[in-house]
């Protein structure tokens, strides 16, 4: 069970770190994505069925859709970040 | 100095009606009668002497949802969850109120860019299956852990999806009557509650055998509605979201 978990949460963290120093907009929308869907299957380890569905839906689903949605509106420079 | 009074004032005013809320009468009532709730869910509901231990098929319920969660959130509880649902539908009002209203004034419709093959020929199958996902999803939550609030997330993703890959938007006007039209029955049916039972929200109706798909009626309405109106008011809030005209864009002729 605790091996388990620590497997889910390899992705948790290196996401989570990748998401602030990636410097392509869009691969952070993504890894953000990826956090969420850990998250969530840390939650459906963890028993709690209800919140791991609504983190998956919410979290990995519309929350990225909303910000593609965005990312799609953004002028070409504005797609990088510069991490200075 | 004023800073100080202005800020002293409200607090001296919550704490009045704190300390009037919490001491004296007031305070025994609330909380001996939170006690007295509990101890009559717990006779009607979590009772463990033999002869009338509860388990699947048993009858004559108050309240027969298996999930007691659910029991409570929208049967003791469901007033806390209609201001819920409220909290969310002004969420997203205000969202739309704060976006829709600049987008209005550009008078300019957002540019729609053709979708991948990818998407278009998967979505309309993975949107059946977070349908009827979704959908088992939300008429099960008096069974099962999920209910209208999941199952009504689901259903709105399956939704966002089909409208990212139609490329047009579905209407506003028939998800802004969904959402009503859902928000006003949950209304009617706590009045019903008042009607045919002693309070707003009350279960009434035959409850059925616990652990049975057909048992608390009011309950599977109840989380019917909430799917539905959390599923509207989610595609809303995207579509709102996604509609925004961004302001580095516009400075281009």
């Amino acid at each position: 069970m605790t091996w388990i978990i620590l497997l889910v949460c390899i992705p948790l963290v290196v996401g989570a770190v990748a998401v602030v120093t990636v410097r392509d907009l869009l691969s952070a929308i993504i890894l953000e994505g990826v956090v969420s869907l850990s998250a969530a299957v840390l939650f459906l380890v963890l028993g709690a069925l209800d919140v791991a569905i609504t983190q998956a839906v919410v979290g990995c689903g519309l929350t990225t859709a909303v910000f593609l949605y965005s990312w799609r509106r953004l002028p070409e420079k504005a797609r990088e970040v510069s991490h200075d | 100095m004023t800073r100080l009074l202005a800020a002293l004032v409200p607090l001296g005013i919550v704490g009045m009606i704190a300390f009037f809320l919490f001491t004296g009468e007031t305070g025994d009532r609330m909380f001996r009668g939170r006690s007295e709730l509990g101890d009559t869910f717990s006779r009607r509901a979590v009772r463990s002497d033999p002869p009338n231990r509860l388990g699947p098929g048993s009858r004559g319920l108050e309240n027969a949802a298996a999930n007691t969660v659910t029991a409570i959130v929208l049967d003791y509880r469901g007033f806390d969850t209609l201001g819920e649902v409220t909290v969310l539908f002004a969420a997203v009002a205000g969202a739309g109120l704060a976006l829709f209203g600049r987008r209005r004034r550009r008078g300019k419709a957002a540019p729609v860019t053709p979708s991948s093959l990818i998407l278009t020929a998967a979505a309309p199958w993975v949107f059946l299956f977070l349908f009827v996902v979704g959908f088992a999803i939300v008429l099960h939550g008096h069974l099962t852990p999920g209910g209208g609030f999941p199952g009504g997330a689901l259903l709105a993703a399956g939704l966002v999806l089909l409208m990212s890959a139609s490329g047009h938007e579905s209407s506003a006007r028939r998800l802004h009557l969904l959402e009503g039209l859902s928000g006003f029955a949950f209304v009617a049916v706590g009045v019903a509650g008042l009607v045919w039972r002693d309070s707003f929200l009350a279960h009434f109706g035959d409850a059925g055998a616990l652990g049975a798909f057909w048992s608390a009626p009011v309950t599977i309405l109840l989380y019917l509605i909430i799917g539905l109106k959390v599923s509207a008011e989610l595609t809303n809030a995207v579509r709102t979201l996604a509609n925004v005209e961004d302001p580095t864009t516009e400075e281009v002729p």
